[in-house]
């Protein structure tokens, strides 16, 4: 297992280092300008007193011509994007499937069971959504076969995973699976929607075919929503990584898992083929800010602190940290409301006093103090699963580059943390019911992009 | 399993690194290799030998040896039917219809020669024959571009523009014309010097 992270470390870190090579295209022209010049250099060197100039004498004149070229090229470079969709994470919430073993993975996938999200869970009969689809790390480039019929793409994943139900043996999935797809737009303007059809084979660990067809909306922010139909239908040998983890560990699994689901996709970019065609800087951009990690750390004034128990010094209690952020413009009064969300939200004052949200509402509204660099953006947000509290606060930004941002946040979150979060959560940060509390602290932003004003999608319609 | 492995492994690798239709490579054992790029319908272009094309109507091509500007384009056409071929060059493929260019029409009408849109001039005595092959170099040097066809010279003259590394292929109204022997060399002010 220890093998495997490594691994699965080393490819992560070789994609995001190697990022701009399979999601930027650069293209090249270069311009020689000529200058030719000529110098004419005309002497004359007569010597002082008589000559004997006969008929056929040399004159003193000379004449000397030297002729340069001088070229200097012009090399001008043009960046597109080269991909057709490029997203960190996908999640599908799946009816259908395992019925009497339903794992509750909730709406989206993303909604799960927090209490019972351990390998020895067999699953109940309550639940909707029984299963779930995970993809990490998507991506999808044109395939231009058929004679380059149009919208055909051939992608893969970091890591795909398919969930029918709570039994792990059943699971299917594969590092880097083959996928192949073809879109049909109903809609090509942003945010499109598009009917999807996709074959997809998983080789390692699980050996499996997915056949599917999606109704797609998106991407705006980075965001995406689709509803599936497919199903899934693969091996698990004995000795596969899912099948060892299992209680019921004696047999491989044949899995045959048809499905409904619903799904979001989190910093899932779309490009259309001519939006491929067209640079970079003259792309639209719809959000003010999408990242992959912001992080804070914070003091908030409470007697124990979540970052060290055994500590006395309980200055910085806490930390704030929201993974896949999304903050999508309002085109309404000047385009600075924004409405964002996150794929999970901790707010964690102290010990004892926290709070965990899966895609919150935010409300905010987003100044640019100093253009290019320092920008503010109060906000109010509600988290309502699996806790329930309010946080209003306000961030000032320092944009470091396209990819790292420094922040100061003040805030104030109130609310509920709901008792329902397993030992592994509640031992490390502690029990709670309510919290109320202020707090100030520092952030970081790590593929954290923000957007100025004249970079916005509605302000470069003006 | 580790055949299954490498045999899908291998599969998106040739699938992700064969599909690009709209290009094409000519003369790839030559010291300067050409890139061909269709910016037509992929129908109108199509690539037949090493160093041979084919434009049938509407077609439109882009000919380039990266890094190379002081070109010496040297093709033989031979139009199959129709009127003849418009060549552009001291421009780029990107946006072309924005650029500044230099174009040559051989037709079975003449030649004429344009700066953008400036008439520079048309000659009634070179005229392409239907079937025939003819001998078409462009050069350029510096400043100065010049145009011969077989042994006339059509244009020798001056322009500010910026020299590329392209040479843009076109195909008149309804002409099919056959492009051969496709070549591409450095053009030296003070001829060609060897390390």
């Amino acid at each position: 297992m220890k093998k495997q992270f490594v691994i699965i470390a080393v490819l992560i870190s070789a994609v995001i280092s190697g990022c701009t090579s399979f999601s930027t295209r650069v293209e090249k022209d270069t311009y020689t300008i000529a200058k030719r010049d000529t110098l004419l250099i005309k002497e004359q060197k007569n010597m002082p007193g008589m000559r004997d100039n006969g008929i056929i004498y040399p004159s003193s004149r000379a004449i000397t011509t030297s002729r340069t070229l001088v070229q200097k090229d012009s090399v001008v470079e043009r960046e597109y994007p080269d991909f057709i969709r490029l997203g960190i994470f996908e999640a599908v919430g799946t009816i259908g499937s395992g019925k009497d073993n339903s794992a509750g993975m909730g709406l989206f996938g993303i909604f799960p069971d927090f209490e019972n999200m351990k390998t020895t869970y067999r699953g109940s009969t309550d639940k909707k959504f029984q299963g779930g689809i995970y993809r990490v790390g998507i991506g999808e480039w044109r395939l231009r076969w058929f004679r380059d019929a149009a919208n055909w793409t051939i992608g893969t994943n970091l890591i795909e995973l398919f969930m029918p139900d709570a039994r792990v043996e059943r699971n299917l999935s594969s590092y880097f699976p083959l996928q192949i797809r073809k879109r049909f737009y109903l809609s090509e303007s942003v945010p499109y929607v598009c009917f999807t059809t996709a074959f997809g084979v998983g080789y390692y660990p699980s050996q499996y075919v997915n056949l599917s067809g999606s109704l797609d909306f998106g991407s705006i922010g980075g965001l995406n929503l689709r509803a599936y139909l497919g199903c899934a239908v693969g091996v698990n040998a004995k000795s596969s990584y899912w099948v060892r983890i299992s209680e019921n560990n004696q047999d491989g699994q044949t899995v045959v898992y048809p499905y409904l689901g619903l799904g979001i996709s989190f910093l899932d970019f779309h490009n259309l083929v001519p939006e491929t065609m067209k640079e970079w800087s003259e792309h639209k951009h719809s959000s003010w800010n999408i990242g992959l990690v912001q992080a804070g750390i914070i003091a908030a004034g409470i007697d124990s602190s979540a970052l060290n128990e055994k500590s006395k010094s309980n200055f910085l209690s806490g930390v704030l940290i929201r993974l896949a952020n999304a903050s999508v413009a309002l085109p309404i009064l000047n385009n600075q409301f924004y409405l964002g969300t996150s794929l999970a939200n901790l707010v964690i004052l102290g010990r004892n006093a926290w709070g965990i949200g899966i895609l919150p509402f935010r409300l905010g509204y987003w100044q640019t103090i100093l253009s290019d660099e320092l920008s503010t953006e109060p906000f109010i947000e509600f988290n309502y699963y699996p806790s329930q509290f309010f946080h209003i606060g306000n961030r000032f930004n320092l944009r470091i580059s396209n990819f790292l941002n420094l922040g100061l946040i003040v805030g104030y979150a109130a609310g509920s943390s709901v008792n329902a979060f397993g030992n592994d959560i509640t031992s490390q940060f502690g029990l709670t019911s309510k919290f109320a509390r202020p707090y100030i602290g520092f952030s970081l932003g790590f593929g954290d992009r923000i957007f100025f004003p004249e970079e916005l999608y509605y302000n470069k319609q003006k | 399993m580790k055949i299954i492995i490498e045999s899908i492994i291998a599969i998106c690798v040739i699938i992700a690194t064969s599909c690009t239709p709209d290009q094409y490579r000519l003369n790839e054992s030559a010291e300067y290799p050409i890139a061909g790029l269709i910016m037509s319908d992929l129908d109108s272009v199509m690539k037949l030998k090493g160093n041979e094309i084919m434009l049938y109507p509407g077609g439109l091509t882009a000919l380039r040896s990266e890094g190379m500007t002081q070109l010496h384009a040297d093709i033989s056409t031979q139009i199959i039917s129709g009127e003849g071929i418009t060549m552009y060059f001291r421009t780029v493929s990107d946006k072309m219809e924005q650029k500044n260019y230099i174009r040559f029409n051989y037709s079975t009408n003449g030649c004429k020669v344009f700066e953008n849109k400036d008439l520079l001039v048309s000659v009634d005595s070179i005229k392409a024959k239907i079937g025939q092959l003819a001998r078409v170099q462009i050069r350029n040097d510096g400043v100065i571009y010049t145009i011969t066809v077989d042994c006339d010279t059509v244009i020798r003259y001056r322009t500010n523009l910026p020299a590329t590394e392209y040479l843009i292929l076109s195909s008149m109204k309804n002409s099919k014309i056959k492009i051969s022997g496709i070549n591409f060399d450095e053009e030296y002010l003070f001829g060609k010097m060897k390390d």
